[in-house]
């Protein structure tokens, strides 16, 4: 009886370890955003939430990401966030490591001008007054801004 | 031989002591104004080398037409701030070479015609166009061909720009790294007419747009939306065509849009819409066509929105309608031929439909006026569950489906109750 309750738990860690909480691969011009319904298609802003079951949400940008992760907690929860590095293509970043940032003129394709870098690295010379917000401020900055309802 | 080694070292020494400061000096004079000659010329060739179109362009007055010889000229990052006519006669070429912008316009009054421009470069970071228009007033495009561009024509915080009867065409190979036909931003009283565009990301993008007038453009087969425009309040769209393109067109965040007249064809595929509605109010879907798509419309957290007198031929779903939008009206429109006439996702119905010819229709019009005697439920049943398991959709035709439709016509229980047409037509309406 032990002995099995052993190996069933066990059993039950190595399959939670089975779960892979990696970005996968979004299809530009192909996949639609989770939230928006838009066809993703700017690699400078593409993101990504993966959910603690393994399950994948693209989106076209960061403050869809926001929205989508405020109005439904549940999914996002333990979930894993992926934003493209704004300056690197085809990179994707764990949001724990980067930094976004709200910059006007920034063309993100909702228009709330967010974007990702890696933590501590400098911000490009063409962009003018970039405001650091952590991923708590960005939700709070999208809901205000679209009036996003749960 | 050694004798010969031996004096000439001697002798230049020698000359070297004597004589040479001088002579150098005597030849720097004589050079110096050959020198000046060679300067200036190396500098007009530089400057012709350039860009003999910025040369021009500098020669020319205020409010002249610059005519353009039937040649090939080099353009890159060429400014245009004087307000002049740049006219190609239909046969000048501008070659932007693969790399940075072409024409950046900005200043008032300028006109841009008859000419072909080509090869923009592209960028990860930058959105090179062939033509940008950025801080600009009165600006006319017309009558140009564009091909293979990154972005075709960008406006930027532009007022009064008008893009006419031009040819936005580009390459397929560099589909992943497409730009948008005609990119509008930020920008007030803006016209784009009679365009034909292909092979771009977007065929036509507009954010923050206001007061803009879309007519007689044919957009297709571009690499996502035909049209797509995002808070763009009081905007007109009138006899366009919006063909194969894999998105269709996308219309969202945005009040008062009038859509007339437009022909929404061929998006077929997962996630393809003809015409995809998303928080839209208060606009106006009039006389449209909409032909084998695989959702004709789509719409979600729309409110008030007039879908009248439209005709929905051979579409797999011609309305899709969530039930987070209220008060949109669905009246007098023709459905013919679609396999589900309108699906949604919720038992409740927000919205109206009245007045419309559905040819799945099985109902009778006894009385002969023309309106069917018994109201017309245009959701099946077996929609809802091909929502839930896709692959249901092979048992479309059986008669199993067939009964399960009919005996949710007669008692609806799992579809909404209350989305029924009152009013269904007899005939289709002309």
């Amino acid at each position: 009886m032990k002995k099995s309750l052993v190996f069933s738990t066990l059993f039950l860690l190595i399959l939670s370890a089975c779960i892979n909480q990696e970005p996968k691969k979004v299809n530009l011009n192909m996949d639609e955003c989770a939230y928006c319904k838009m066809v993703i298609s700017d690699q400078q802003f593409v993101s990504q939430l993966v959910s603690d079951k393994g399950k994948s949400y693209p989106f076209d940008s960061i403050e869809c990401m926001a929205a989508y992760a405020y109005q439904t907690p549940d999914i996002a929860e333990n979930a894993k966030l992926y934003a493209a590095d704004y300056t690197q293509r085809g990179q994707w970043l764990l949001l724990d490591n980067a930094d976004i940032y709200h910059a006007e003129g920034v063309p993100s394709p909702m228009g709330l001008s967010l974007f990702a870098l890696p933590g501590q690295e400098t911000i490009p010379s063409e962009i003018a007054d970039a405001e650091k917000m952590n991923w708590n401020e960005t939700i709070n900055f999208v809901v205000d801004q679209w009036n996003v309802k749960r | 031989m050694e004798r010969k080694t031996m004096i000439k070292p001697l002798f230049l020494q020698h000359f070297r002591r004597r004589h040479l400061n001088s002579l150098l000096s005597a030849m720097f004079l004589l050079f110096l104004p050959l020198m000046a000659v060679a300067q200036h010329s190396s500098s007009e060739t530089e400057s012709a080398g350039l860009s003999e179109l910025a040369r021009i362009i500098q020669e020319a007055d205020s409010g002249s037409t610059i005519l353009l010889e039937p040649r090939t000229y080099s353009v890159n990052d060429l400014l245009i701030e004087k307000s002049v006519t740049i006219d190609g006669q239909n046969s000048a070429v501008l070659d932007i070479g693969g790399e940075g912008y072409g024409l950046i316009v900005m200043g008032e009054n300028i006109t841009l015609q008859n000419f072909e421009i080509k090869d923009s470069g592209f960028g990860f970071m930058d959105d090179y166009a062939a033509i940008l228009v950025e801080d600009s007033r009165n600006i006319l495009i017309e009558n140009l061909t564009l091909t293979n561009n990154f972005f075709g024509i960008f406006v930027a915080k532009s007022e009064k720009v008008e893009v006419s009867n031009n040819r936005i065409i580009s390459n397929a190979e560099r589909q992943t790294t497409s730009g948008n036909g005609v990119h509008i931003w930020y920008s007030k009283d803006v016209e784009v007419h009679q365009n034909e565009i292909t092979g771009h990301r977007d065929g036509i993008y507009l954010e923050f747009v206001e007061g803009s007038m879309i007519t007689g453009n044919n957009v297709y087969s571009n690499i996502r939306y035909g049209l797509h425009f995002m808070y763009s309040d009081n905007c007109t769209y009138i006899g366009n065509e919006f063909r194969d393109n894999i998105s269709g067109v996308a219309v969202m965040y945005t009040k008062n849009v009038i859509m007339r007249h437009n022909l929404f064809v061929q998006n077929w595929g997962a996630n393809r819409y003809g015409l995809l509605l998303k928080e839209i109010n208060d606009s106006v879907v009039q006389f449209n066509r909409f032909e084998t798509n695989s959702v004709g419309i789509y719409s979600e957290a729309s409110n008030r929105v007039e879908i009248e007198r439209n005709e929905f031929y051979n579409n797999g779903t011609a309305i899709r309608m969530m039930a987070n939008g209220l008060d949109n009206r669905i009246e007098r429109n023709n459905f013919i031929g679609n396999v589900f006439e309108v699906s949604t996702n919720s038992r409740s119905n927000p919205n109206h439909y009245e007045g419309n010819y559905w040819s799945q229709y099985e109902g009778y019009d006894l009385d002969r006026d023309g309106v069917g005697d018994v109201e017309h439920r245009p959701v099946r049943l077996f929609s809802l569950f091909a929502e839930r398991h896709p692959l249901s959709l092979i048992m479309l035709r059986s008669m199993m489906a067939g009964l399960l439709d009919t005996a949710e016509r007669v008692f609806p229980v799992l579809t909404p109750k209350n989305l029924v047409d009152q009013k269904p037509a007899m005939e289709p309406i002309q």
